[in-house]
């Protein structure tokens, strides 16, 4: 029996003694089901963005989601191996975290010791287990953003990338914006709820391509603000807050659709990478900046953020990162000049496309 | 270094040179680093396999200096490259033809190669991502603690 299939049976042993429970969301347009044993983590997919409720058949990808608090897998080769690899951890997986007896083709295992979580996604039967070895609570960047080692593996092969960046727009256009942390993504995206623009995300977001037009996908309905200046900054926000209590510099999280469904898009084609930068001036303008600046941007920060990021992760950001034009985005205190900048900015951009 | 050959450390470095910039990211040390000019056409040749001497001939017909003074600029360069895990020592040299530089000019400015190395995502790269965000608002290292001690399943 393959790893796959004793975690299979792992997790039907744990849903009938603890019940099943199941949501099926659409991300990026395929039907995926979570499957929960007992009611512990449910509200793990809080945080994905929620579009149509429900579908009929097959799902494209099936998530079982369960811990090991009440019972340890009655085939005693996993639980041996489970017992070991949480253990003595360092002996069993890579520098990333990938577990090096269980690879295979078509086959990836990822673990996080912190929170104890064991990730693998099965691309053979389209299946996804997420373990935590305990009940012990996640951490609030894993509630905020669940599931994305294995989304990320299972997306890439159906051709889809998971990119580290926050983005804005409409239906028919909208920007990418990139950069590591404190460089203002959030606040540029935040700053776009209630604006004439929509919120596709501000963390994490899936790009798809089909030819030659590269088009956003939201995936988390979250948000992220760092410190007591942005939440000033955003009073509204402020008093959304999912974890007042958070310990002193953590980032303080928002389950944004669960306030603002209107400002949600659920998908467009991109027009353009943005590279926020906090200028301290009044006014927000862009200027024009090289592919290779917004592939620095993005690629980095993409990579080190997913385990199993590799050569195919690199080639397609690569590619968005020369196909789509590149603004430095120097961003203003006047937080609601930021959304008419960039309205202007896609509105200059379709001009432009409609002349030639 | 004049005999040794050198070769970009694939499969664990990945790199695009892009017109203005050469961009080269680890992925076993979540290094990634950022080279120029001649440093950028330094690391595409040495893709193909490449000694010192052989770099400092074939950059000496696009920039305006000697074979000579560049090789001597080049010392730096490849041990900062060796320094970062960007290149590897040849043990047994492939067949190839002549290097052959990036694009068609001549005669530009010779600037000293060097590689800007960026080391702040490593925390992350590697295990384990357990971040937590510091007031730089970039996710931190957590500390080991009582929690990490091995324990039944």
């Amino acid at each position: 029996m393959d790893f796959a299939s004793l975690l299979n049976e792992y997790f039907d042993e744990a849903a009938e003694e603890q019940g099943l429970a199941s949501e099926r969301i659409h991300l990026a347009g395929h039907p995926i089901e979570f499957c929960f044993a007992g009611d512990r983590w449910k509200d793990l997919t809080r945080a994905l963005v929620h579009g149509p409720a429900s579908f009929p058949g097959k799902p494209g990808l099936r998530v079982m989601v369960w811990d090991g608090e009440e019972r340890t897998p009655r085939n005693h080769v996993l639980k041996a191996y489970l017992f070991a690899m949480t253990n003595w951890w360092f002996d069993y997986v890579g520098p990333r975290g990938q577990l090096l007896d269980v690879q295979a083709h078509g086959f990836e295992a990822y673990y996080v010791p912190g929170p104890d979580l064991l990730y693998a996604v099965d691309l053979k039967s389209n299946t996804a287990f997420c373990w935590k070895r305990h009940s012990s609570p996640l951490p609030d960047w894993e509630v905020v953003s669940p599931f994305r080692s294995l989304l990320h593996c299972w997306f890439r092969a159906q051709e889809f990338q998971f990119v580290h960046a926050a983005a804005v727009g409409r239906p028919n256009g909208g920007l990418l914006l990139t950069g590591k942390g404190g460089s203002g993504k959030s606040s540029t995206a935040l700053s776009c709820l209630n604006s004439s623009l929509g919120y596709l995300c501000d963390d994490f977001c899936l790009i798809g391509q089909q030819n030659g037009t590269y088009s956003a996908f939201g995936l988390y309905a979250t948000a992220k603000l760092v410190g007591a200046e942005d939440l000033a900054r955003f009073p509204c926000i402020a008093q959304k807050v999912w974890n007042p209590d958070r310990e002193p510099g953590q980032k303080a999280a928002f389950f944004l659709q669960d306030h603002y469904p209107e400002s949600f898009v659920d998908h467009f084609p991109l027009k353009g990478i943005l590279l926020p930068v906090v200028t301290g001036q009044r006014d927000t303008s862009v200027v024009p900046c090289s592919s290779s600046r917004a592939f620095s941007a993005l690629a980095p920060s993409t990579l080190s953020l997913l385990p199993a990021s590799g050569a195919t992760d690199f080639r397609f950001l690569t590619e968005l990162s020369r196909a789509l034009p590149a603004y430095e985005l120097r961003l203003g205190t006047d937080i609601a000049q930021i959304p008419l900048v960039l309205n202007d900015l896609l509105i200059a951009g379709r001009e432009a496309a409609s002349l030639k | 270094m004049g005999d040794q050959c050198f070769r970009v450390n694939t499969p664990e470095v990945l790199y695009e040179n892009f017109d203005d910039e050469l961009v080269a990211i680890h992925l076993e040390t979540g290094t990634y680093h950022s080279l120029f000019g001649a440093a950028a056409d330094a690391f595409v040749l040495l893709a193909e396999e490449a000694t010192v001497p052989e770099l400092a001939e074939a950059l000496s017909r696009k920039y305006a200096a000697g074979a000579e003074q560049i090789a001597a600029a080049l010392g730096d360069f490849i041990a900062q490259l060796q320094q970062e895990h960007l290149i590897a020592v040849v043990e047994t040299r492939k067949a190839r033809g002549p290097l052959q530089v990036p694009g068609t000019e001549t005669g530009l400015p010779f600037v000293p190669p060097s590689v800007a190395a960026y080391h702040e995502l490593q925390g992350l790269f590697l295990l384990d991502p357990i971040h937590e965000v510091g007031e730089q608002g970039w996710p931190q290292m957590r500390q080991a603690d009582e929690n990490d001690k091995p324990e039944g399943v």
